[in-house]
């Protein structure tokens, strides 16, 4: 069933093509990347690694192709899709996103919309373009990092929208389900920097560390319903023409701690707020997000970890050109867990991205990470706690 | 809220007292630059100034295209007539709710459809956008004075037919901040030629374009 439900939307896609000004339109694009990492094992391949690319020396990947378009079906109804092809990826295509929005007219300062499907929950700051990406880096932050792995709302969210003169207040608020693992990459594996979008139908690999013998592979399927109950978030957003906009969400899964079907519902709430904003020519993005998730395995003990993280990024733009330098800061630390179970972290990254678009349909960036960090579950590979990855990456993505 | 109007303006006087001048303003924003899209509006100070020939009437068109209205801005005398054109190959769902529309305007426009005339008889700036493609935006300037119109690309505008006299000459921009007091300066027009430059404080261009992800 969902299977046939993919086709269709993919069928759906490559009718509409690309083009603008049409009721059917949509796009695509084919992101390359020539990698050099001086890093750990990734974590795709079950190693303690913070990139996404981890200890190959210098190799060219396919990071993604993509295919996304929206259908106007009535002038209060329109149907979007994203669909990806990732080599890494358990189905060979995967939705990122898929929604029906319904946003009749109002003639007055209030709207209202509804929308439903599978969509990201209203977090990032950065991942503005097309497929979910930035237009400033490669590699979001480790917040955005974590929401593209871990989060997808598969409900309904309703917003009301007041327009003022210069600024517009928007507040949403969403019920969801099949989002019950959340945070589980947060606790047993850590915040990481990758653009590896987790697909709706795909799974994500944790450390072999956490396998019996520390050498098998190990999974979670993010986007599973585990205690047959929902979750909600709601937001609320300030955008002003001349300053910028804010944002504020509380988001939790409501998952049941002690819940087991196959694997652990993981009880994940956390508080987010971002702002977009500049000073001049300089734009700033900023976020900061804490929360906790816990499980409780046998019913009479929380495991509960605390995660907070935050970044800052400029960027400057000329033309074609665009520069970006963000600084990253993350953070857990597990509470109740046995001394040889430790999983706190804490690191620090930097990203340096320059981006050329020197025509429509071609936009080269090179960018270097770095990340430093401390995390006790390295001593599992025989590693040091502390370690710092690297990994520099000339991107070209031609679209459509 | 804050604005300026920079008093540097220049007034050039020529022969022919009485004949009703061509009045050209230059208008810039606050670092100088040359600024588009600007309305000024003029509005003689001693009511008994000669009437001078009045603008003859027409329809303004306002077309779709690419997803966008053009013109941005549409500078329409009160009383006259707007149509909206959709040269895209989309529906558009055009509308406003701005109390100077009465009563406030919809309607869908298939591609290639032309709009009822919509008689504007409010003066003040009417935003009207489209509910499908909630990035466009078209700004109305209905207006009650007899000499108005909006600056070229160069920032430059040119009013006919002015009588000689003095008058206030009142400035709007789509980006001028919300809120703030319309800039407005005086001229004193005399002979058939008068300029003057005029500058006015607006806010920052968006930074980013919702459809432009170089």
């Amino acid at each position: 069933m969902r299977r046939l439900a993919l086709s269709l939307v993919v069928a759906g896609l490559l009718v509409a093509g690309p083009g603008r000004g049409q009721d059917l339109s949509g796009g695509g694009y084919l992101d390359l990347r020539m990698v050099n990492t001086g890093s750990e094992r990734a974590p795709v391949d079950g190693g303690p690694g913070k990139t996404r690319y981890g200890d190959d020396g210098t190799v060219v990947h396919l990071a993604e192709a993509a295919l996304y378009g929206n259908l106007q079906l009535t002038e209060d109804i329109l149907v979007f899709a994203d669909v990806r092809y990732e080599p890494s990826q358990r189905t060979a295509v995967d939705l990122i996103e898929s929604y029906v929005r319904y946003r009749p007219l109002s003639l007055s300062p209030w709207r209202w919309s509804v929308k439903a499907g599978a969509f990201f929950p209203p977090v990032s700051e950065e991942n503005t373009s097309p497929g979910w990406t930035s237009p400033w880096t490669l590699t979001p932050s480790a917040i955005n990092s974590w929401v593209g792995e871990e989060l997808r709302t598969i409900g309904a969210e309703g917003k009301v929208e007041w327009r003022g003169e210069s600024d517009r207040i928007e507040a949403e608020v969403a019920v969801f389900g099949w989002n019950d693992t959340a945070g589980v990459a947060l606790a047993d594996r850590g915040w990481a920097m990758t653009d590896r979008i987790t697909g709706v139908f795909d799974r994500l690999r944790l450390p072999n560390a956490l396998s019996t013998g520390g050498k098998g592979a190990v999974w979670r399927e993010p986007f599973s319903e585990i205690d047959n109950s929902p979750g909600w978030y709601a937001g609320v957003s300030w955008k002003h023409e001349d300053w910028g906009k804010l944002d504020l969400l509380y988001y939790d899964n409501e998952a049941n701690p002690s819940a087991f079907d196959q694997e652990y519902a993981w009880h994940t709430r956390f508080i987010s707020a971002g702002t977009t904003t500049g000073v001049g020519p300089v734009t700033i993005l900023a976020q900061v997000m804490s929360g906790t998730t816990t499980i409780n395995p046998e019913g009479d003990e929380d495991y509960d970890t605390d995660f907070q993280a935050a970044y800052l990024l400029l960027g400057y733009r000329l033309g074609r050109w665009r520069v970006a330098a963000r600084a990253d800061f993350f953070a857990t630390e597990a509470r109740n867990y046995y001394a040889p179970m430790r999983l706190s972290e804490h690191g620090t990254a930097q990203t340096l991205a320059v981006s050329w678009a020197p025509i429509d349909s071609l936009k080269l960036t090179l960018e270097g990470l770095r990340v430093d960090s401390w995390r006790t579950q390295r001593l599992s590979y025989g590693l040091s706690p502390g370690q710092v990855d690297h990994q520099i990456q000339l991107g070209a993505k031609l679209s459509f | 809220m804050r604005f300026h109007l920079a008093l540097s303006f220049l007034l050039l006087t020529a022969s022919l007292p009485g004949a009703a001048a061509t009045l050209k303003l230059q208008i810039s924003d606050q670092g100088g630059k040359s600024l588009a899209d600007a309305v000024a509006s003029l509005y003689p100070e001693a009511p008994d100034v000669a009437p001078g020939k009045p603008m003859p009437p027409h329809d303004h068109f306002i077309d779709q295209k690419d997803e966008t209205f053009v013109p941005l801005v549409e500078v329409v005398p009160l009383g006259e007539v707007v149509i909206f054109r959709n040269s895209d190959r989309t529906r558009h769902h055009v509308y406003t709710f701005s109390p100077l529309a009465t009563p406030p305007f919809d309607f869908i426009l298939k591609p290639n459809e032309v709009s009822a005339p919509i008689h504007l008889t409010k003066p003040g700036v009417i935003p009207v956008g489209c509910n499908i493609h909630d990035f466009m935006i078209n700004y109305l300037v209905v207006t009650d004075s007899r000499w108005a119109a909006k600056s070229d690309d160069k920032g430059s505008v040119t009013l006919a037919d002015v009588p000689p006299g003095t008058y206030t000459v009142k400035l709007w921009h789509p980006r001028l901040r919300p809120g703030a007091a319309q800039p407005s300066q005086t001229v004193t027009v005399a002979g058939d030629q008068a300029s003057a430059s005029l500058s006015m404080t607006v806010m920052a261009p968006p930074r980013e374009d919702d459809r432009d992800h170089y």
